[in-house]
């Protein structure tokens, strides 16, 4: 895809998560005014329960949908639609396109080969931190943000690419508390971090900006919404990440095999919190322990991969069961879910497996020219369609 | 050699010494009181402690127990295993008060003081300014974890003074500037010094000393591709292994019928492993330093490969053929979830820190008046913000952008170390794959908050050291005065934070204030005095209950009182105690106490067994049917003695004997 322009590698993106979309979507005989996926036993966002399982809203439009823009579209679709159900689904759909589109972004940034790129920006889209936890935490889709953090922080931080303001990067800062605050709050997080790490350096006194804006609006959106107003200490003690679930096979796993695994694994460990949510997949949980190994053994031929298992280790640190997050949550700043804040590792992980990927096909490009390339290409995306199957089909479909 | 301490060095040893003890006597409640009452009062785990210290000071060892009489003589008690090495402190202080109790307290306040002693050395030894190192090693005598559980709970995890050294160490392996990793014999002496006694001491702290190791070892595999720090990770596991071997050797060859040799030299044997590991370590070392000049990174490598294979078959032969790996004695994966680390609460306050600063957070997050073992894993705030902000610095590189120097690099160290015992330790995290690939045995990762703590208060040593020096480099007298202050005024709040100024005596393992130890001290003393008084010297009490309930004996425990049964022989001076339920006719006097046969009949076979009382602690039952055994016994022999609570009786056998011989010669 390298002669093709960018629009048109965007619209591949699109066309081919268009495809995916298709077939997940046959898989799970989707209806139009059918839930999706929908898990009653598990959180479900205030919206959503209000909206469709409480039958409307009783007070104003805006305090239903807790001044959030996702919330605010959902609740347009609904009108047009006339279908609570079909308004969900229709955003619901998009989200993968979203999530995608913000995904090729961040890794075209990181120059990993285009057509590597598009297939893992589709299967991002697909990873069970969005598809388990389905419609009921819908607030969960908006996990398109992390990436366009992540590309904001490997513009700012690691490419050091401060001498000027970014409109794009002060847009993000300002509007990403209104699509989803508790992201915002894990992206500040990471910021704090980012700041204290370069003090020394330059860094502090041109990307404070960023982080004084991303913290304002946060802030706003605190205080008006009611989405980080419930404080339950204890719950968010438990709704902590474990590094395990990570790695772990998915719940109801196409192979009889792990799906027994996981099973036993979640009985044993009373592991039924969100974090279960949490796994990678066989593909990108290498990419993650690839990552991790690379920071504990400092791999200098590309520290982007070490940049971000470092990123990796402050969100296990922060977000951990009783992590440092619940001692931010004695604060005030009820985040409560804090095991979502693995939506970096998910993006971080895909990166450092697109980078690994990438590395090998470009090298047997270069090494053995065009033809081969292609061969590896097919081999590839064999792979990736291995992964998207691992991902959609489910023992309980 | 002549070691050279500056004079500002001994007024910091000093000052250390002295404000580490008056905290930790400050916060045990020992200034002005009786100093034979136990820290912790007979409960808990301490009881175990006691009886141990009992036990040795009577001429007992591991495989030797004296307190039970001849009928346990040959008694190894698995128990006391690893947790040997204070012993010869131990007895020395209670030859100088006399009172195991008094040995314990004072060791307490002793180990405080080796502790902060040890922190303040390493970071002189890492070129840190005595000031910050000293406030940084009296915060470590005084961690939360030390002062409120290990000191006085589970002694073993408190004598732990090495912790420093070996942190210092593994910086020192992982630099890349640094002169201790030289294979020459004075920092082989240090180091495998270290490594040996941090494998004799605590199996807990060993098996986590190589969990580091390991990653150690494979940093400077793989990062500081150093053949001396190499060399030096492969014999500091091997020293380690040593150390773990002189306690468990004597335990192996105790069980495939070597046990009289093991009773006969007791300690001694221990001693000759350790005397043994030393000479092998020296020649192993002497002989690398030959060899050294000739060592290569590949055969460095290729010596890893081998070792690798070998510790693989190793595990291949111990999973396939014996019972060592995975589940041990019924603790499972569960039980390591359970005592998992909570990162959270490495930078909480300390529990009962100086006028309950922070005490409402700790109530948050942590279930501070009804302790679990994790709960009491905290380190402080200083520690903890030098913990995170380690980790914060994980990511940095000498590049035209940074510039790092020695302090950096040390900082990036203890980062990468903390970073790794979090992914270990927190509840999901690698510690389930060790409890289930190796073995569930070791379940309380919280204990390495200990390390992190280490890691953690070096790394604060540096922060607060950069700050100073940035705050000396600001123009501007009044200013800097300004900033000083400041600085001051926050180090001072931080200190304050992460102190605890008094030991918490209520609700964690129904710990009681000092009045209520006072009297139950005075009244064990006083009961167990009065039965002395009655039995023969050398005479044997059997203790009722036979057998407890497991479930009540459960409950109990949680609050500190399972092992009350115990407490009489720590006490007893002329006569044996057996709680251990009857020796050899055990069996057949609980049978004969659950079938209710006639009392006359359990009396007879008592008395053959050659017990000279019976003892009731009423409390240990987890029903009434002490109530008919009382008043059977009361038939039968004369009124009871009772303890002042009325929970306690004991009857003398003296009589009944005397009338069973009589009527035996008639």
């Amino acid at each position: 895809m390298k002669a093709i322009s960018n629009k048109k590698q965007y619209a591949i993106v699109f066309i081919m998560t268009a495809v995916a979309l298709i077939v997940y979507l046959l898989c799970y005989k989707f209806r139009l005014s059918q839930p999706i996926v929908l898990q009653e036993d598990k959180p479900i966002d205030n919206f959503i329960r209000a909206v469709a399982l409480e039958g409307g809203a009783q007070s104003g439009m805006l305090a239903v949908c807790e001044y959030n823009v996702q919330n605010i579209i959902i609740f347009m679709l609904i009108k047009i639609c006339g279908n609570v159900w079909a308004g969900i689904n229709i955003y619901y759909i998009l989200t993968f396109f979203m999530i995608s589109i913000s995904m090729y972004y961040f890794l075209s940034k990181l120059e990993i080969p285009a057509a590597v790129s598009a297939g893992l920006s589709v299967l991002a889209s697909f990873v069970p931190f969005h598809v388990d936890r389905g419609e009921g935490q819908m607030m969960t889709s908006n996990f398109f943000l992390a990436p366009l953090f992540l590309s904001m922080f490997y513009d700012l931080v690691y490419c050091k690419k401060a001498d000027m303001y970014y409109k794009k990067y002060v847009c993000l800062a300002c509007i990403a508390p209104f699509i989803d605050i508790r992201i915002s709050i894990m992206a500040i997080i990471l910021f704090v971090v980012f700041l204290i790490q370069n003090i020394k350096s330059d860094f502090v006194k041109y990307n404070i900006v960023y982080l004084a804006l991303l913290l304002s609006f946060s802030v706003f959106v605190g205080i008006i919404s009611d989405t980080l107003k419930a404080s339950d200490m204890e719950l968010a003690n438990e709704e902590g990440m474990r590094i395990l679930d990570i790695v772990m096979p998915m719940r109801y796993h196409i192979v009889g095999f792990l799906s027994n695994r996981r099973l036993e694994y979640d009985v044993l460990l009373s592991a039924h919190g969100e974090s279960g949510l949490n796994s990678l997949g066989v593909m990108f949980s290498l990419g993650f322990a690839c990552m991790m190994f690379s920071l504990f053994f400092e791999w200098n031929r590309d520290r982007r991969v070490t940049w971000m298992g470092m990123i990796g280790m402050i969100v296990i640190l922060v977000s951990g069961i009783r992590g440092i997050g619940s001692v931010i949550e004695y604060f005030g700043i009820n985040v409560t879910y804090w095991s979502r804040m693995a939506v970096f590792i998910t993006v971080c992980s895909v990166a450092v497996t697109g980078i690994a990927i990438g590395n090998v096909y470009r090298h047997i490009g270069n090494k053995y020219g065009k033809i081969t390339e292609t061969l590896c290409g097919i081999i590839v995306y064999v792979l990736f369609a291995a992964e998207f199957m691992e991902f959609i089909l489910r023992q309980n479909m | 050699m002549v070691i050279k301490i500056s004079k500002e060095k001994i007024f910091c040893i000093f000052l250390i010494s002295l404000l580490s003890a008056a905290i930790s006597i400050s916060a045990y409640h020992l200034w002005g009181a009786d100093w034979r009452v136990p820290i912790a009062g007979y409960r808990g785990d301490s009881v175990g402690m006691l009886l141990e210290l009992s036990n040795y000071v009577k001429g007992g060892s591991i495989h030797r127990y004296v307190l039970g009489g001849e009928r346990y003589i040959d008694s190894s008690l698995g128990g006391f295993g690893d947790s040997s090495i204070p012993m010869p402190l131990l007895k020395m202080l209670w030859r100088i008060t006399g009172s195991v109790e008094a040995a314990i307290n004072i060791h307490a306040v002793v180990n405080s003081i080796f502790l902060s002693l040890s922190m303040f050395w390493v970071c002189t030894r890492l070129k840190i300014r005595n000031c910050f190192s000293a406030i940084s090693g009296v915060l470590y005598g005084s961690l939360s974890y030390f002062i409120l559980y290990s000191n006085t709970l589970l002694m073993i995890y408190g004598i732990c003074f090495y912790i420093p050294l070996f942190c210092y160490i593994l910086i020192e392996l992982m630099r890349t500037d640094s002169t201790v990793r030289r294979m020459t014999y004075k920092n082989a002496a240090f180091i495998m010094g270290v490594m040996l006694y941090t494998g004799m001491n605590s199996a807990y702290y060993a098996f986590f000393a190589m969990i580091l190791l390991a990653y150690t070892m494979l940093y400077t595999l793989f990062v500081t591709r150093d053949v001396d720090s190499i060399l030096f990770s492969f014999l500091s596991f091997i020293a380690i292994g040593m150390g773990i071997a002189s306690y468990t050797i004597p335990l192996i060859l105790n069980g495939v019928g070597f046990g009289k040799l093991v009773q006969r030299m007791g300690y001694m044997f221990q001693a000759i492993i350790v005397a043994f590991s030393v000479l092998l370590l020296w020649v192993a070392v002497g002989v690398l330093i030959r060899i050294r000049d000739n060592i290569t990174l590949k055969m460095a490598y290729s010596g890893t490969l081998i070792m690798a294979v070998l510790a693989g078959a190793a595990y291949i032969v111990l999973w396939k053929y014996t019972d060592y790996i995975g589940s041990y004695a019924g603790r499972g994966l569960w039980d390591i979830q359970l005592g998992s680390l909570k990162a959270g609460a490495m930078v909480l306050p300390a529990a009962n820190s100086a006028f309950g600063l922070g005490s409402s957070i700790l109530g948050a997050i942590t279930d501070i008046e009804n302790m679990q073992a994790s709960d009491i894993a905290e380190i402080g705030v200083v520690a903890g913000v030098g913990f995170a902000y380690s980790v914060i610095r994980i990511f940095q590189y000498k590049d035209k952008y940074n510039d790092m120097d020695a302090n950096d690099e040390v900082l990036k160290i203890c980062g990468l170390v903390n970073a790794f015992i979090v992914v270990v330790a927190i509840n999901g995290g690698l510690s389930l794959l060790i409890g289930l690939f190796i073995t569930s045995g070791i379940r309380r990762y919280n204990s390495l908050c200990v390390y992190i703590a280490s890691f953690g208060l070096i790394s604060s040593a540096i922060l607060a050291e950069m700050i100073f020096d940035r705050i000396k480099a600001v123009q501007g007298m009044a200013l800097r005065k300004i900033l000083y202050t400041a600085m001051s005024a926050v180090l001072a709040f931080g200190i304050m934070l992460s102190i605890p100024m008094d030991f918490n005596y209520k609700g964690m393992f129904g710990m009681a204030e000092y009045v209520q130890r006072k009297s139950e001290y005075d009244e064990w003393y006083r009961y167990i005095g009065k039965i002395e008084a009655i039995v023969p010297e050398g005479g044997t009490i059997l203790e009722f209950p036979l057998h407890m309930d497991a479930i009540y004996q459960g409950n109990l425990m949680t609050v500190g009182r399972a092992y009350e049964l115990q407490i009489p022989a720590i006490i007893a001076k002329t006569t044996y105690w057996d709680y251990l339920g009857g020796g050899e006719n055990g069996k057949i006097l609980a049978d004969m106490i659950d079938n209710g046969n006639r009392v006359d009949a359990l009396l007879s076979l008592m008395c053959e067994s050659g017990y000279q009382g019976i003892y009731i602690d009423t409390m240990m039952y987890n029903d009434d049917s002490y109530v008919s055994l009382i008043e059977e016994l009361t038939k039968q022999l004369r009124e009871p003695l009772i303890c002042s609570e009325n929970r306690r009786y004991f009857y003398s056998l003296a009589d009944y004997a005397g009338g069973l011989y009589e009527s035996d010669k008639q």
